[in-house]
């Protein structure tokens, strides 16, 4: 029987893409980002990301398919899910078929995967442009969360614009990655080893904040269902208005 | 008194008003703090479920009307508290600075005199928009009987206007707001829309005239208005005004008063979200408000919402092909949104849809399923029956089934 080729690559955006190349050139069966994947019976590489080869693909691709066939890579690549990779050659295979109308293929048994990966992740984002809460120091604003997806790089454009005149720091605790803005240009800081126990702020807003919080609400429309249906419970931990459930 | 006791008489003063959406603008920040975009944003949930987008707040609640439905009517033994402008201005700005809010949803009881008042709103503005240097989002909820001045000055530095009409029939207003009438409030609203049409006429682009548009409010259930009464008033507001947006919000008894609903009435939620529905389909699926109801059948059937209401009415416009059907048409489809309607129109382009590819778009099948055909094919067990299809409603929904046993 003959094997199976399978991609292993280093869960980057170039990587997909170097991932990408490589198929254009012999077919694989399969592409992921998780070694622990892995079967026996099939023949495993291990591939190098290389970003020459990434970039030649991003122009083939944005070339044939378009912008926002790069988009959903780009969104999926972010998500969380075990079998992205796979959901990416899958859609790349869809493209090969239908053209720039690829994009079009929501509900396509070739393109729905990465479809719906990336509507989890563009769904993130958008709660993330509300949910993230600054915490005030003297010369720095720093939130601290848990999203499911990497999205700080696609929340930092809106937070550079909207704070333009802000030193901050966005902190994603459990990848331990930082989106730091200095009010000129923003950038990601991989491994950070920040330890946060030195800072301690006295923030009168936080209590005007949850004292805002529970007057707003309407005792006679009491609906917690619908509260948490918003904004799921696993949120709730660094949001400033629920700082007494800590 | 301390900011947060004047926060919490004057928050709580705020928060029957429904309107917290902080859309319909895109800014980008040029200089200073903040910026918005078309979408809106939420930034939490409060206990009863409801969005919080903007800080909420009244300028003051000390108030020489006695509207019979008010909080804040001047009849009222409830605690008084006032906000200066720079409160508002500094608690605005340190809020959306944290990332809590959108921006300032500021409203006001009527102090002393309208002009008094909306000139204190203006201070506020002028301040966050100037010494703070805010670019968020402002919504200014217009005092009625105020100088038509106070609102030209005040719009172009706000995002959002609303005037709200609470009722929609003249006589409503006279029993219950003896202090108000229907032109007070048309007047300021009829100026806001003649103004925004003369300036973009003008394509003025770095003076816009309340960029957002106006929206208003009207109560449901503290008067004897039917649901047709409101819902016609609104198709009238968004086609002589062109408001963008009309809010419902479920009357709560809070006073005593002969000519309201007893204190024990609970709120009638299920009334305002039907109306809440109906107001969607005429401004996103072009339904005109005489399809829904009409003087005969003047309110919302409680079990089942307006659009199916609608479509069981009106079965010989069904089975409809999702292949070949128009965007209008699909959107005629119980189960069918603007978004999905759209997402077939163009992935139909590149090959013929099924059933299966509704289901994986996120359809609502179950109640689509009985007005569609997929490539010529019916799906559903059942025909096209209005007596069918409501009674396999009722009883698919643990909900519906619930309301009928209860009933009987």
């Amino acid at each position: 029987m003959e094997q199976k080729i399978r991609l292993i690559y280093d869960d980057s955006f170039e990587g997909i893409l170097t991932c990408l190349y490589y198929h254009a050139k012999k077919n694989v069966a399969g592409i992921t980002h998780d070694s622990t994947q892995k079967n026996l019976f099939d023949n495993y590489f291990f591939i190098k990301t290389n970003i020459d080869k990434a970039q030649k693909m991003y122009s083939f691709l944005n070339k044939h398919y378009g912008k926002e066939f790069l988009r959903d890579i780009y969104y999926c690549q972010l998500s969380n899910d075990t079998y992205k990779g796979l959901a990416i050659l899958k859609y790349f295979e869809l493209a090969k078929i239908l053209g720039k109308s690829v994009v079009n293929a929501f509900s396509h048994p070739l393109a729905n995967p990465l479809k719906a990966l990336v509507h989890k992740v563009s769904m993130e984002k958008h709660r993330f442009h509300g949910l993230i809460r600054f915490s005030n120091y003297a010369s720095f604003l720093l939130a601290k969360y848990e999203p499911d997806h990497n999205i700080t790089e696609l929340i930092m454009p809106h937070f550079s614009d909207r704070l333009k005149e802000e030193h901050f720091v966005i902190y994603d605790i459990s990848r331990d990655l930082a989106g730091v803005y200095n009010t000129k240009n923003w950038h990601i800081k991989n491994e950070t080893n920040i330890n946060f126990n030195v800072l301690s702020n006295n923030d009168d807003f936080e209590i005007l904040w949850r004292e805002y919080f529970q007057s707003a609400s309407i005792n006679d429309r009491h609906n917690k269902k619908v509260q948490k249906q918003y904004m799921p419970r696993r949120y709730w931990k660094h949001l400033t208005e629920f700082e007494h459930l800590k | 008194m301390d900011t947060i006791d004047k926060l919490s008489i004057l928050a709580d003063a705020a928060k029957y008003d429904v309107s917290c959406a902080s859309s319909g603008v895109t800014k980008k920040n040029n200089s200073g703090i903040g910026n918005s975009i078309s979408s809106g944003i939420c930034h939490t949930w409060t206990s009863d479920g409801r969005c919080v987008s903007l800080l909420k707040v009244l300028l003051t609640n000390n108030c020489i009307y006695d509207c019979k439905y008010c909080l804040n009517r001047k009849a009222n033994d409830i605690p008084r508290a006032s906000f200066s402008p720079e409160e508002i201005a500094s608690l605005t700005f340190q809020f959306y600075k944290r990332n809590y809010i959108e921006g300032l949803f500021l409203s006001s009881a009527v102090e002393r005199n309208p002009n008094y008042t909306m000139e204190k709103i203006y201070q506020t503005i002028f301040l966050l928009r100037n010494k703070y240097q805010f670019n968020g989002y402002v919504h200014v909820k217009a005092i009625p009987g105020a100088d038509l001045e106070y609102i030209s000055k005040l719009g172009y530095i706000v995002d959002r206007m609303s005037i709200n009409l609470e009722l929609p029939s003249e006589q409503s207003l006279q029993t219950l707001a003896p202090d108000k009438n229907m032109n007070s409030l048309l007047n300021p609203i009829n100026y806001i829309a003649n103004n925004r049409q003369l300036v973009s006429n003008k394509r003025l682009i770095t003076n816009k005239f309340i960029p957002a548009g106006q929206s208003t409010q009207f109560i449901v259930g503290a008067s004897n208005d039917s649901d047709y009464a409101l819902l016609e008033a609104s198709e009238q507001l968004y086609n002589s005004y062109n408001l963008k947006r009309v809010y419902y919000s479920a009357y709560i008894p809070i006073n005593e008063d002969g000519a309201l609903p007893m204190l024990t009435t609970t709120p009638p939620l299920k009334r305002e979200n039907r109306l809440y529905q109906a107001d969607w389909l005429l401004r996103f699926y072009h339904f005109k408000s005489h399809e829904l109801l009409n003087k005969k059948n003047p309110f919302f059937d409680e079990d089942l919402d307006p659009k199916m209401c609608w479509a069981l009415r009106n079965l010989d416009f069904f089975p409809v092909e999702v292949n070949t059907a128009s965007l209008k048409t699909l959107l005629r489809v119980p189960g069918i949104g603007p978004k999905n309607a759209q997402r077939i129109v163009r992935e139909r382009k590149a090959y013929k849809l099924s059933y299966e590819n509704l289901k994986k778009m996120r359809v609502a099948l179950n109640r689509a399923k009985y007005f569609i055909t997929c490539h010529g094919k019916y799906n559903s067990e059942i025909s096209l029956n209005a007596e069918k299809i409501k009674f396999a409603l009722l009883n698919n929904t643990n909900k519906g089934q619930m309301t009928i046993w209860n009933r009987k």
